[in-house]
């Protein structure tokens, strides 16, 4: 269900400012749940694409080390 | 004696060394004075000790300051014998050419300089590849230097692999410069891109660097495009090959160590790359995921929060609500009451106020029926009174008449003419007469 050009960067940005708005109670309850939701949403983005890019850069990382001998 | 040596033989088996002893003259080197010498025995002891203290071989062309004892045989002739070589004179000799071979190597070619702590070359100047792998070296067929070299650069600690070509000629005596020379002429002619050339010569006895002091070599090693890895073993001051050429090491196999050092540094800084990136990255993924798990905290507390806040709002402005409602309706209620109240009391006020009115209306009703059925009575009394005083009886009583004219009584003259007849009535009779003449009057008569 995520946007197809969805990246890291981009869903961090959208992130800190729904967190801001929230924070500093700039939005209202009407659109607190939707933005509480897709806040969920892009976290488990971020999270995703962080373990899926950790996982890559270990498995380079264990290539770089068995090049090593 | 101070001479120059020249003609000598060594008898290895015996140990002898014949030469000739010469004076050359100071501006042409012509020989000037020349005797037969040897030396054997002690003699021959002192020489090759000097051999090893100066690096140099007994040969000739050496210009030597000896101790002689004169011989004179009557077969052979006058001769002397060695009994001693001073060996700081030749010392002091070979620092005079080595340091006049620097001043011209300086002063003839402009890719060497002298610098604080040795020479700029135009080799020492090159840089070192990252890696070095493909080496040339420069040495004495399997000379002990070249296996410490081969050995120590093959069989490294970090299996490092290297390509080595040999490169073999005489590495001894200053007569075998030209051999040198046409060596590294021909590395450069092969077109290989060697990464250095090394030049290795074991230590071993102590006999002849001189090559390596050598105005040509020093030349052409400064001035040679690929880096000049020395090790070349001796103990005595550093070769002028040595300060001309890229870097120097004690001996071959500290050469090949410098190499493997070199090869390792790199490694090593290949290795510390790897290691950042590996700690980076995962520092990057750490601080990223906390970053994450802090902002899902905050988000998630924050609406919390914010719905908290909503439910408080509300339940409060709830409460309110209600009390106020309640307070509303109460004095609502009050108000209400205190209408009702009031107007039970003013109307019960206003029946009573009524009922005394209506009481008061009562007593004066009948307070004023009695009066004015008196005064009705007295007035009616009164009128009788007066009517019957005004009854025409009375009135002819007191003296007035009536007159009559033509039968009806008339208060009016006008229609009464002279002439005319009238009844006078009075009390009690009538006078009937006729009227002798009309005269008008003002009536003032009665008033009398």
């Amino acid at each position: 269900m995520m946007e197809e050009k969805l990246t890291y960067e981009v869903a961090w940005n959208e992130l800190t400012t729904i967190s801001k708005e929230i924070e500093n109670e700039t939005i209202s309850v009407d659109e607190l749940a939707a933005k509480v939701k897709r806040a969920s949403e892009l976290i488990a983005f971020c999270q995703g694409r962080l373990k899926d890019t950790e996982k890559e850069v270990g498995k380079i990382i264990d290539g770089m080390e068995n090049q090593q001998s | 004696m101070v001479a120059d040596v020249t003609n000598h033989t060594y008898k290895a088996d015996k140990k002898i060394h014949y030469f000739e002893l010469v004076e050359k003259g100071e501006k042409n080197s012509a020989i000037t004075a020349k005797i037969m010498g040897k030396a054997w025995g002690e003699g021959t002891v002192r020489l090759s000790d000097f051999e090893k203290k100066t690096g140099q071989v007994f040969t000739n062309n050496l210009h030597v300051l000896v101790l002689l004892s004169v011989d004179y045989h009557s077969l052979y002739g006058l001769s002397v014998n060695v009994l001693d070589i001073d060996v700081n004179f030749t010392l002091g000799v070979l620092e005079q050419q080595r340091n006049a071979t620097l001043k011209r190597l300086e002063a003839e070619n402009d890719f060497i300089m002298k610098t604080a702590d040795g020479y700029s070359t135009h080799n020492s100047r090159l840089k070192l590849p990252l890696v070095i792998q493909r080496v040339a070296v420069i040495s004495a067929s399997n000379s002990a230097g070249n296996e410490d070299f081969r050995h120590t650069l093959q069989h490294n600690d970090f299996g490092y692999s290297f390509q080595i070509d040999d490169y073999y000629t005489i590495v001894q005596g200053d007569n075998n410069a030209k051999l040198f020379l046409n060596k590294l002429i021909e590395i450069y002619n092969t077109g290989i891109a060697y990464d250095a050339v090394v030049i290795a010569r074991g230590g071993g006895a102590q006999s002849d660097f001189l090559i390596f002091d050598n105005y040509n070599i020093g030349r052409a090693v400064a001035k040679f495009p690929i880096p000049v890895i020395t090790g070349i073993g001796h103990q005595k001051n550093i070769s002028i090959t040595d300060l001309m050429a890229h870097t120097n090491t004690k001996t071959p196999t500290k050469a090949a160590e410098f190499i493997i050092a070199h090869n390792r540094n790199f490694e090593m800084g290949l290795l510390s790359l790897q290691r950042n990136i590996v700690i980076k990255s995962q520092q990057l993924f750490l601080s990223h995921f906390k970053e994450l798990e802090d902002l899902k905290r905050v988000i998630s507390g924050s609406a919390r929060e914010l719905l908290l806040q909503h439910k408080e709002k509300l339940s409060f402005t709830k409460q309110r609500l209600a009390a106020d409602t309640r307070g509303i309706l109460h004095e609502h209620q009050k108000k209400l009451s205190l209408k009702a109240q009031l107007a039970a009391q003013i109307s019960q006020q206003l029946l009573r106020q009524k009922k005394s009115d209506i009481d008061y209306l009562k007593g004066n009703i009948k307070l004023f029926t009695a009066g004015y059925f008196r005064n009705r009575a007295v007035g009616l009394e009164h009128m009788h009174k007066s009517i019957r005083l005004m009854s025409p009886q009375n009135i002819l009583k007191k003296g007035y008449a009536i007159v009559k004219a033509n039968g009806k009584i008339t208060s009016s003259t006008e229609n009464i003419k002279e002439g005319e007849d009238i009844e006078v009535i009075l009390h009690n009779t009538i006078l009937k007469s006729t009227v002798k003449e009309k005269i008008q009057y003002d009536g003032r008569e009665t008033d009398l």
